[in-house]
This record gives C-alpha cells, sequence and structure tokens, in this order.
C-alpha cells in the first residue's frame, strides 16, 4: 500500500492525461456532429467530466465564460434528482437560463457515471442552439419573451427517451431539425465521455481514478494558493460603466471590491448594478464565471485540465438580483456582454497588486451588427452576423497591447473573410483596416482596433447592439484609454449618422448605404513620455500613430517628410508637458 | 540504376541509395552542418557511390521551414487591393490560448510601412474598378522608394479572376527585373484573403533564397558528373522538378515528414493492407499521419510554427499530428509533486543525459536506458556510447528523489506517461477525422519510435505493428518511393446540379493544364488525374474533401457527385442530409507521374530459428528485471519468427516486443509485430 501511495504522482500523470483525452474526445465528437455554425464554427459550447458532486474535473472549452455553467447545472441536477435515484442510461436536460446564467439557446445534457450502481461522476455538454423559438427582433424586457423554458428533467430515463418532450422542442423552435440534429449530437458527446470514462475505470479501478481526480484538484488548489499568497495583501477596487440596457437611457454601473488576504481572494461583487430591464442580463452563475475567468487568467491560466482545485483560494460575494445574477423573469438574451466588462474590471482593479499580472483595458465587446433582407440574386431571405471584427487589448508592464483580437469572452473564434462574405451576401466591404491612434498611448501602446466599411447593394434592415462606445478601455500606471467601440452610418448622400451609444434598432439600410464599424482600442500602460523617441517614430513610420498624436500624446516631435524624431524639440516638448 | 533519397533535418541528414538491380542499399547519416548543400554531397559520398551513378535524386530540405522560422528570409514587400493592406496584420483574430492574457498573434513578415495599396478592386464574378496605370505608377515610385528583395502581389478574389494581379506583376517585373515577384494567383487558387496574403508573402520571402540554394546544389551536382533527374520532395508527398520549385517553394515547406509516410504507403502496398497509421517519434517530437485506403490524407492548409501563433500557408500537405513526446523529451517533477513528461526536450544539444554531451535532465531516452531496453553495449547510430550511471543519476535526481520512489519506478512512470501522450495523438489524428485506430495498423520509424510502438498499439487497441527496414532514416528512404506530382485548385462556388457542374468543365480544363504543367512533359499525358471537390451543404461554412470523376462534371450527373458528398459527410461527421442542396466551394486536380520505382529491398531467407545475438537484463514490470534476449536485425531471414519478450536492434533503432507479441520478418524486410491484446494492467 505504501508503494502505491508513492506511486501515485505516476498514476495521476497518465490519468491526468486520460481526463484531458476524454473532454477533448468529446468536443473533437460534437464539432464533428453538431448541426449548427455556431457550435462547430463559432466554438459556442463546452463538455466537462465531473465528480460525484458536481466539481469540474476536466472542461474542453469552447467559450472561456461557459467556465462554470455545466458544474452549476450538474449542481442544480442533483438538487432536483436524489442522487441514488440516479440509474444507468439517464441523461438530464434544461435550459434554465438561471441555473446556466446565460441564455436560453443554451442547452445542458448531464449523464451519471456510474461504478456498479453507485455515481462517480458525471459528463456533460453545454451547446448553443441556434434558434429556441421566443421573439425575433428588438430588445426583449422577460424571459418569456425569449423562447421555450425547459426545466431540470430526464431527457432518457434509462435508455428510453422522453418522446413527449421531443415533441414539446419541435413545436416551439423555428428550425426543429437543427435543433434535434444538434441534441442528438450533445447526445453522442455524453456517451462518448461516458464510454471513454468507463474504459479508464475498467481499467485502473475506481479508488484510483477517484484518488487521481483529488490529486489533479488538490495540486490545483496549492498551485492557486501559493500564487494568490504571492499576491499582497490588501482590499482592491475598481469600477467603470456600461452604456445603457437598449430600454433606458442610463449608463449601468460596473463596481468590482477584490480582497486579499493569505492565500484567498475574495471577490465582491455587491456594487455591480441591479438587474435592468432590456436583455443585458445573465444570471448569477455568469457572475460567477466572470470571477473565474479573471482569477484563472491571473493565477494559472496555462495548466490543464481547467478543474475546481484552482477556485479553492477564491470566494466570490454576489447578491442575488444583480445585473449579473439576475432572477426570474429578467431578461437575458445579450447575457454574454456584460461579464466580460466585469473580467476586465477585476484587472483594473487588481492592477496596484498585480502591475506584472494584468492588461490595461480592451474593448470588451462581440460588436455584432445584425443585418437581413432580400438577396437580389436568387431572391430569398438572408441574415447576415456582422461585425466580429475583433479589436485592441490592454499593454502590458512589458509589452505593447495585441491588436485586432477577439474579445475575452470567446477564445478560438474567428473572422468571417471578406472573400467570403462578399459571395454570400449583397455587400460590398469597401475597407477592412486597422484603426489608426486607437491604441491607448502609455509607455506601452495599446493594440489598435478595427475599421470594417461595408455597403449594402441592396436594401436591408439593421440591427446593432455595440457596448463599451462610452467608458473606453483604460490605461493603467499612467496609460491613457484607448479609443472606444463606435458605429456610424454612411448613406449614400455622403451623409454620416452616429449612434452614440451603439444601438441601432430595426433600422433601413437603402442599396448604397454603409456602417461604418470601429472597434475599440486597448489602453496604454505606464507613461507615455517615457515611450522611447524611436519606438514612437517607428509606430508613426508603420501609421499606428499620426504626427499629430506623436507629439500630442507622447511628446515626440516627427519630422512629416522624413518620419524621423527631431530630437531638440522633442526634449523641449517632453521638458514642458 | 540508382535511386538516391537525401532528407535533411535539423540534426541530421540522411541519404539513402537503392540500387534496384542488385538490390543494394546504402545508407548514410551525416551531421548537418551549416552548409545545407555540402551535407547531400558529402552524405553521397560517405555511401561510397559516385553522383554520377545516380539516375534520379530526391531531395528533401528544412531550407524553406528554417528560413520562415528563423526569419531569415529576405526584404520583402506587400502590395494589396486599396483597403486591405492591414489584412495581412488583423488575420482571423482567434485566440487559441484564451485564459492568457499575455497571448501573442501572428508575427507579419512584412512589416506596415512596406505594405502598399494600389486601386482596382474585383468582385467575385466582375471587375468593380480597373487596375489603375496611375496607381501602378504611384507604386512604383513607393517601391523605389524602399527598396526591397521580394514582392508579394495579393488582390481581392484574384481566385476567380487573376487579370489586375498578372497585369501587375508584368508592371513591376519591368521596373524592377531583379526582385523576386511572386503573385497569390500563381501559388493557389483558393478564397480567404488573408490565408492566400500569408502564403504569396511566406513564398517571397524565402524565394530567393532558395532559389540560391538550388543553383548552388546542382552546379555542384553538375559538377560531379551528375545527369540524372533531380527532384525536391513536396510536402503532400509528390515530387516536384526544379525550376517549379523555385516559383512555388512553399510547396516544400513540410517535406520530411512526408517522405515517411509515404514510405508508410509503400509498406502498406507490400502487406497488402489499404490503411495504416504513420507512426514517427524522433528526439523532440513523435508525430501520426494516416494512410488510408491506399492513399495519405491530405490538407491543403499548413501553419508555420503552430497552430496557436503561426503564419497559414494554403499548400497541400500531409495531414499530420504532432505532440511534444520524444527521446529528448524531459521528465521533470514540480513544486507541487506532480510528474511531467515534455514538451521540453534536451534535443541534441546537451541531449539526454546517457549521450554524455553534458546533459542534466532526465529524458524519455535515459528512461530507456535505466530500463536496459537501450542496451549500452549497442551504441546510438552505431557510433554514439550510452553512459548508463548518467542516465541512473539524472533520473535519481530529478524524478526518483522528488517523487520518492525507486529509480526504476521512474523510469517506467516517465514511459507510461510518454506513450500515453503519443497514444492520445494517434487517437486524435484519427478520432478526429472519424476513424477508429484500432482499424489501423501502426507503421512506426524514427529513432525511438521502434522501442514505443507495441506500448502505445496497447493503448490504442491496435493489433498489428509494422516496423521497416531502416526506421532510423525512413523518411529519406521513403522518399525512394514518391511520384512526380501536380497540383491545381479553383474557389468556384456551384451549386450541384446539372447546370451547375456542367458549367465547370471549362475550369477543369484549366486546372489539367495548371496541375500538368509542373510535370514537365509539355502537352504529354499524365499517368493520373484526380479530381476532388471541397463540398458542404448549402448554408455550412466548413467543407468535406470528395474525390470525383472527371466524367460526374463533364456529364453533369449531379445525382452521383451528390451522393459521394452525402456518403464522404455522413463518414466524418456521422450524419448526412440526402434532401439539402450542397455546394461546390472548391475543385481540386491531381495530376501524377507513376515513374518506375523500387520495392523495399528483398531479405534472404534464412533456415532455422532465429538466433539471439545475446542476452541482457532488462525491467519490463517496474518492479523487477528479467533477462531477455537481443537479435541483431541484419541476421534475421525472411520468414523468421521472434517471440516476445525481446529487443531486435540494429543501427538506427532498437524494436521492443513484449511479452505475448510474436514477430516474423517479412520477404522485404519489414518486422511484423502481432500484439498480444489483454489486461495489461
Amino acid at each position: 500500500m505504501k508503494a502505491n501511495e508513492k506511486l501515485r504522482a505516476i498514476d495521476a500523470e497518465v490519468l491526468r492525461h486520460g481526463f484531458i483525452a476524454i473532454t477533448e474526445e468529446m468536443k473533437i465528437n460534437l464539432m464533428r456532429t453538431a448541426y449548427n455554425m455556431i457550435i462547430y464554427e463559432a466554438l459556442d459550447f463546452t463538455v466537462g467530466l465531473f465528480d460525484a458532486e458536481g466539481d469540474t474535473i476536466s472542461i474542453g472549452l469552447g467559450l472561456p465564460m461557459f467556465i462554470r455553467g455545466m458544474s452549476e447545472t450538474v449542481k442544480a441536477t442533483l438538487k432536483e434528482i436524489p442522487i441514488d435515484e440516479m440509474r444507468h442510461g439517464d441523461i438530464y436536460i434544461t435550459n434554465d437560463a438561471y441555473i446556466t446564467g446565460s441564455h436560453l439557446n443554451h442547452i445542458v445534457l448531464t449523464l451519471p457515471l456510474f461504478d456498479g450502481d453507485e455515481v462517480v461522476g458525471f459528463t456533460s455538454t453545454m451547446a448553443h442552439w441556434l434558434d429556441i423559438g421566443g421573439v425575433l427582433n428588438g430588445v426583449t424586457r422577460d424571459i418569456y419573451s425569449e423562447g421555450l423554458q425547459i426545466p431540470i428533467c430526464k431527457l432518457f430515463d434509462q435508455h428510453e427517451q422522453n418522446e413527449l418532450l421531443i415533441k414539446i422542442i419541435a413545436q416551439n423552435v423555428r428550425n426543429p431539425d437543427l435543433a434535434l440534429g444538434d441534441l442528438r449530437a450533445q447526445i453522442a458527446a455524453v456517451r462518448t465521455g461516458e464510454r471513454r470514462f468507463n474504459q479508464i475505470l475498467e481499467r485502473y479501478g475506481r479508488t484510483r481514478v477517484v484518488d487521481a481526480m483529488q490529486f489533479t484538484m488538490e495540486r490545483s488548489a496549492e498551485r492557486a494558493r501559493a500564487a494568490v499568497t504571492d499576491i499582497p495583501d490588501g482590499h482592491y477596487e475598481a469600477e467603470c460603466f456600461m452604456d445603457g440596457d437598449g430600454v433606458v437611457d442610463a449608463p449601468i454601473p460596473i463596481h468590482v471590491a477584490v480582497t486579499v488576504a493569505g492565500d484567498k481572494m475574495t471577490v465582491d461583487m455587491s456594487g455591480i448594478s441591479p438587474q435592468v430591464q432590456g436583455f443585458y442580463n445573465s444570471g448569477r452563475t455568469a457572475g460567477l464565471s466572470a470571477a473565474q475567468v479573471a482569477f484563472t487568467c491571473l493565477i494559472d491560466p496555462i495548466s490543464r485540465p481547467i478543474n475546481d482545485g484552482t477556485f479553492a483560494a477564491l470566494d466570490v460575494i454576489l447578491p442575488e438580483r444583480r445585473v449579473v445574477s439576475a432572477v426570474k423573469p429578467a431578461a437575458m438574451r445579450w447575457w454574454m456582454t456584460i461579464p466580460m466588462t466585469v473580467v476586465d474590471t477585476i484587472f483594473k482593479a487588481l492592477a496596484p497588486a498585480l502591475p506584472q499580472g494584468v492588461p490595461a483595458g480592451h474593448h470588451a465587446d462581440l460588436a455584432i451588427v445584425d443585418m437581413n433582407g432580400e438577396h437580389p440574386q436568387g431572391c430569398h431571405f438572408y441574415r447576415c452576423i456582422g461585425g466580429l471584427i475583433g479589436g485592441g487589448w490592454g499593454a502590458k508592464w512589458n509589452e505593447d497591447g495585441m491588436s485586432a483580437t477577439i474579445c475575452i469572452n470567446d477564445g478560438d473564434t474567428h473572422n468571417a473573410p471578406v472573400e467570403s462574405m462578399e459571395l454570400k451576401y449583397p455587400h460590398l466591404i469597401e475597407r477592412h483596416a486597422l484603426r489608426e491612434d486607437s491604441g491607448g498611448p502609455g509607455q506601452f501602446r495599446g493594440g489598435l482596433g478595427v475599421i470594417q466599411q461595408r455597403r449594402v447593394l441592396a436594401t436591408s434592415r439593421i440591427n446593432a447592439q455595440i457596448e463599451r462606445t462610452q467608458d473606453a478601455p483604460w490605461g493603467l500606471f499612467g496609460g491613457q484609454s484607448g479609443a472606444a467601440n463606435k458605429l456610424e452610418l454612411l448613406r449614400r448622400d455622403g451623409s454620416h449618422e452616429n449612434y452614440p451609444t451603439g444601438k441601432i434598432l430595426d433600422q433601413d439600410l437603402f442599396e448604397g448605404d454603409a456602417y461604418i464599424l470601429y472597434s475599440g482600442g486597448g489602453g496604454g500602460y505606464g507613461d507615455p513620455l517615457e515611450r522611447p523617441a524611436d519606438a514612437v517614430a517607428d509606430d508613426v513610420r508603420q501609421g499606428y500613430v499620426s504626427v499629430a498624436a506623436a507629439a500630442r500624446d507622447y511628446g515626440v516631435v516627427i519630422d512629416p517628410k522624413t518620419l524621423n524624431v527631431d530630437a531638440n524639440a522633442t526634449a523641449r516638448l517632453r521638458h514642458s508637458t | 540504376m540508382i535511386r538516391a533519397g537525401s532528407d535533411i533535418g535539423g540534426t541530421f541528414t540522411d541519404v539513402i541509395l537503392f540500387d534496384a538491380k542488385s538490390q543494394d542499399i546504402r545508407i548514410a547519416k551525416i551531421p548537418s552542418s551549416a552548409n545545407l548543400e555540402q551535407a547531400v554531397l558529402d552524405g553521397i559520398a560517405a555511401t561510397g557511390k559516385q553522383a554520377n551513378e545516380i539516375e534520379v535524386l530526391v531531395h528533401g530540405s528544412t531550407i524553406v521551414i528554417n528560413a520562415l522560422l528563423e526569419r531569415k528570409g529576405v526584404k520583402t514587400a506587400l502590395v494589396t487591393t486599396q483597403g486591405f493592406r492591414d489584412v495581412y496584420e488583423i488575420g482571423r483574430i482567434n485566440r487559441p490560448d484564451s485564459f492568457n492574457v499575455f497571448f501573442k498573434k501572428h508575427d507579419p513578415l512584412v512589416a506596415r510601412d512596406l505594405r502598399f495599396e494600389v486601386v482596382e478592386r474585383m468582385l467575385p464574378d466582375a471587375e468593380l474598378t480597373p487596375l489603375d496605370p496611375a496607381a501602378i505608377e504611384l507604386l512604383i515610385g513607393q517601391l523605389r522608394e524602399h527598396p526591397v528583395d521580394a514582392i508579394a502581389i495579393m488582390l481581392l478574389h484574384s481566385y476567380s479572376n487573376p487579370a489586375h494581379e498578372l497585369a501587375l506583376k508584368a508592371a513591376l517585373a519591368d521596373a524592377f527585373p531583379n526582385a523576386f515577384i511572386s503573385v497569390s494567383s500563381e501559388l493557389t487558387r483558393e478564397y480567404r484573403e488573408y490565408e492566400r496574403t500569408s502564403t504569396v508573402v511566406a513564398n517571397a520571402y524565402v524565394g530567393p533564397i532558395v532559389e540560391h540554394y538550388l543553383g548552388q546544389l546542382s552546379d555542384h551536382l553538375n559538377n560531379r558528373g551528375f545527369d540524372g533527374r533531380f527532384y525536391l520532395m513536396q510536402s503532400n508527398g509528390g515530387l516536384l522538378g526544379e525550376d517549379e520549385a523555385r516559383r512555388n517553394c512553399i510547396a516544400l515547406i513540410e517535406s520530411g515528414p512526408a517522405g515517411g509516410v509515404i514510405g508508410t504507403q509503400q509498406v502498406l502496398d507490400d502487406l497488402g493492407l489499404p490503411s495504416g497509421v504513420a507512426f514517427d517519434m524522433g528526439g523532440t517530437t513523435a508525430k501520426a499521419g494516416v494512410v488510408e485506403d491506399g492513399n495519405p490524407r491530405i490538407g491543403h492548409q499548413y501553419f508555420i510554427g503552430s497552430y496557436n501563433t503561426g503564419l497559414p500557408v494554403l499548400t497541400p500537405v500531409m495531414d499530420i499530428h504532432e505532440v511534444g513526446t520524444g527521446g529528448g523529451s524531459i521528465a521533470s517533477v514540480t513544486a507541487y509533486g506532480e510528474l511531467r513528461v515534455g514538451p521540453r526536450s534536451a534535443g541534441a544539444i546537451p541531449g539526454p543525459a546517457c549521450y554524455q554531451g553534458g546533459g542534466r535532465d532526465a529524458t524519455v531516452t535515459d528512461a530507456n536506458v535505466v530500463l536496459g531496453r537501450l542496451n549500452v553495449a549497442l551504441p546510438l547510430a552505431g557510433s554514439m556510447p550510452l553512459d548508463d550511471v548518467a542516465a541512473h543519476d539524472a533520473l535519481c535526481e530529478n524524478v526518483a528523489k522528488p517523487l520518492g520512489v525507486s529509480v526504476e519506478q521512474a523510469a517506467a512512470g516517465i514511459l507510461r506517461v510518454a506513450n500515453t501522450a503519443m497514444a492520445y495523438a494517434i487517437s486524435a489524428v484519427t478520432v478526429e477525422r472519424g476513424l477508429n485506430p484500432a482499424d489501423f495498423v501502426l507503421v512506426a520509424y524514427g529513432g525511438a519510435g521502434p522501442l514505443h510502438a507495441t506500448q502505445i498499439a496497447r493503448e490504442l487497441g491496435i493489433n498489428q505493428v509494422v516496423i521497416p527496414p531502416s526506421p532510423g532514416v525512413f523518411s529519406a528512404y521513403g522518399m525512394l518511393f514518391a511520384d512526380p506530382q501536380g497540383h491545381a485548385s479553383r474557389t468556384r462556388i456551384t451549386r450541384v446540379d446539372t447546370e451547375g457542374l456542367v458549367g465547370l468543365e471549362s475550369i477543369v480544363d484549366e486546372l489539367i493544364d495548371e496541375a500538368v504543367a509542373p510535370l514537365g512533359i509539355g502537352s504529354g499525358v499524365p499517368d493520373m488525374l484526380e479530381f476532388y471537390a471541397d463540398m458542404r451543404y448549402v448554408g455550412q461554412e466548413h467543407t468535406v474533401n470528395v474525390p470525383i470523376e472527371r466524367d460526374m462534371i463533364r456529364n453533369g450527373l449531379e445525382a452521383e457527385v451528390k451522393a459521394r458528398f452525402d456518403a464522404v459527410h455522413e463518414r466524418s461527421y456521422s450524419h448526412s442530409a440526402a434532401d439539402e442542396p450542397a455546394e461546390i466551394v472548391t475543385l481540386r486536380c491531381v495530376a501524377s507521374l507513376s515513374s518506375d520505382k523500387p520495392s523495399f529491398a528483398a531479405v534472404a531467407d534464412v533456415a532455422g530459428d532465429a538466433l539471439p545475438n545475446f542476452e541482457a537484463a532488462v525491467w519490463l514490470e517496474q518492479d523487477c528485471a528479467e533477462t531477455i534476449p537481443f537479435y541483431a536485425r541484419r541476421d534475421l531471414g525472411a520468414r523468421q519468427r521472434i517471440a516476445g519478450p525481446a529487443v531486435v536492434f540494429e543501427e538506427t533503432a532498437s524494436t521492443l516486443l513484449l511479452r505475448g507479441d510474436s514477430a516474423v520478418v517479412h520477404a522485404n524486410g519489414h518486422l511484423l509485430i502481432e500484439i498480444e491484446q489483454a489486461d495489461n494492467e
């Protein structure tokens, strides 16, 4: 027994590869068998392996912001269906928005894993269905208008499918074939996880498998505690605001407080706005996800598998009825926008404690422009989810921010090629470029945002929910803000129409009209006057910074003809600033 | 008639000569030098043959990928459509390393101040704005102000209509006769502007270097009387003539691994088997590719470096999955008591501790030495002595002591972890493509592959392992079996109906011309013409690659095309939709010549049982060593059998048979191993 005890680390390492492989194979399986593109292209899904208490052993992401959704759903399922009533062949389902914390499109399946007749864990998948019913356009104000709600129930009862539930789903969604195809893909994914888990269980036995799970989680916890211990104790706060909820014309305040004491970090979200009328709410699970995503980024971004051991060092205080802990019947459809600003605000709060660990603010929005209309070729209805152009990320203590990259809510999500969109839609993209002077000035400059100008070749409808157009991505330690997200219309007569908060609700774009979408730049880090003049001159040569901005923001005088630094003039200007 | 393969790797240059008449095979393995072409000439000399005896010389080189990874290309400018010079820097905006706020994007090979725009605009099916002569003059002026060695041209929708690109190329070639000019439409006619831009820039950036290298190499070869045919190995396993390689050098980007997969294809052909996994384990990584129904699986996009931060290249390339586990992978214990193996590697310098090159870290190779699986009486690569004391010390210090286990337990643990990681990599390359690894044979090669193959096969439920002859130089060996090949592609989104298919007929003729041109047969007819279509259901974005027949297009056989697509989709994704309309996105043509190739060298029969060369203690279980026989592979005759546990050794590798395994020698020298599938825990 003693020898086995010592060999624990070797078993644990072999099985760690096994746990990761289980969720990787579930992920591949779901991507390969899903019907809708949001799953297999935007990776709007997650799969996971959980212990008997519902704690995460391994997650195959997907979107980072899904880090909490399945575990909370497994735990809610354990409350609904007692563990000793779970049976071989059961699969449970729900899309309860106040459990997943997100919108009704996210369907979660959970399958209990057995050793003999005893539950030893769960596999689960959460995936975005293209449609779940509900009204199509505009801003919803309650959950009932957003579609079908499925409480936690048995999709399979001991291998027998719940046919009534299938009929209810088919009757409530706009494209039942697609939805039921995705449902089958999710069933296949949780069963793939079950098959692989059972192989491992058979080969190594329950004691060793459970022990390896514990070993993995304990080590993650130790690593996290050690990292938190290294952060200076203290109380750290930050705030910012969102543009509005699409109904009431008022900013939404986001305030977070972080306390670090010894090996524990506490994130207090009590200061975040109450839930709102428009569909920008998300549930408690999303609030917790925001804290855990920020924590993972700062404490242990690389280790795999992502598991709940890491969060032993994290407490979250999140009262009910905040905009990220909304309760029924709050509208949830645009759930994803606010939590990613919460992540950035936690970074901002911890900047004094972790000056080398956090980036300055980023553009923090998917910047979606939704268009639809009649396609003149073939005369069919088309719908185009435009936007998703990426934006600037914040600078860090040692380097400039990254330009043109997807926001923190998403991960391995791609933009759509211009050549592909022009083939599909009656659109002409006239410019797809970096947004000059959008990076926040600093000793290290924020990354640049993107400009995309898109003209419609046939009259179309436009809906846009651009956020963070007012509170620009902030700088740190003397670094300045990047440019904020922005959307404007360019009518065919050359006139511009501006939308101060980036919200365009159901308007016409006539043939020849265009929109110009500007994503924000990242915030700067450190005093821009400390940026070496040569680095500023190089930015000017590359066209990232204009000659005027070099003088105004950096105190560096550049000869517009030669693009060389005027050293004397620069010294004078920097001295006087 | 002598056929030669030469494979330049990071550490060694392998040269293999095969005389089909006498079945004489000669191998040389010499250290790669900074002067790449010299290593090839030295390698040929080391075989004892002369360059003028060689009829066909196939060359694989890391020159393209190294110049790109080390950023040692030439000063290059990029010219794009007005409004789009930043496409190359924006890329696809994805962030695969999702939780890392210090993530890095791809790093463009051309900085923004050398990216220029011209006024012109094509639409997918028409010209919107003509190429403006004034804009060309302006561009020429800008390029005179910023002198460069190479110019890459990439205009929107040139995959459909390259007229503007070609006109621009002509104008710039007049103005800059010494510049290497590459246009996207001459390399690929697939849509997606970022990927095409990245492809043409990479080609221009390395082009002048490859031109110089090939010039030097052929001069040297000619001076030594070589007058045979000279081919370059492409990433997809086909051969490319020298002139074409100068123009389209990006096709050579991943030539090394391709040789191994082509060799695997030949092994399977020898054995009459349709499908197998090609498993190549070297010093720093293990690679897995798939041969399915006689053909290697080919992908059409490659990343320079890695998926996370790499620049994409649109070129046909072996579909290979790589994992950071090799003989040099370093085992360590974290501050929290966790064992880790790789991806850090001791590389060739200092190398594993047992190489006596100053390495102190414990590696996978050291673990094999500690367990006696690599026997110190058998110097590595025939000359490098192994130090078992150094291996023992490295494991003791870095793994056994921190974990509180014996050195042998630590060694066994390291190998279990490494084998598990590699098994999952093979699993990924098959499962991801809808295949079951247990249905395949495992063809194992590379310096370390044969030592690990039987253990990995057990992890995967694979019943048969094949160790080809000379596994340590198998990538060079495989080059001997490759055929000259040309390929062409065209994105033209076309609904699968009779009218749509017939409308593609004119494109088919163009594709054939483009695919045949690199073969150097003038207006001659290639031995084989294959057609493939990247297809999807209308509304999908991703495509699957479907083999089709030319007649199906010519005669508009929509039902046949659709049925083929449905079948491929069903196998790849477990579902298909017979009633849903489908479309072709990209049409591809592959033209090839069947050259007169050798088979693997025949092995003579030897009467009687195989006799071991010696016996030695090997740890097969972690708790005790046992004495097992070691066989010299060169002494084994065809049809002789060996029962495990045993080790079969040769100059470039050792093969481990576990208890229950039985091996038989094939007439062409392959070692065929039946794996006993039982509870192995």
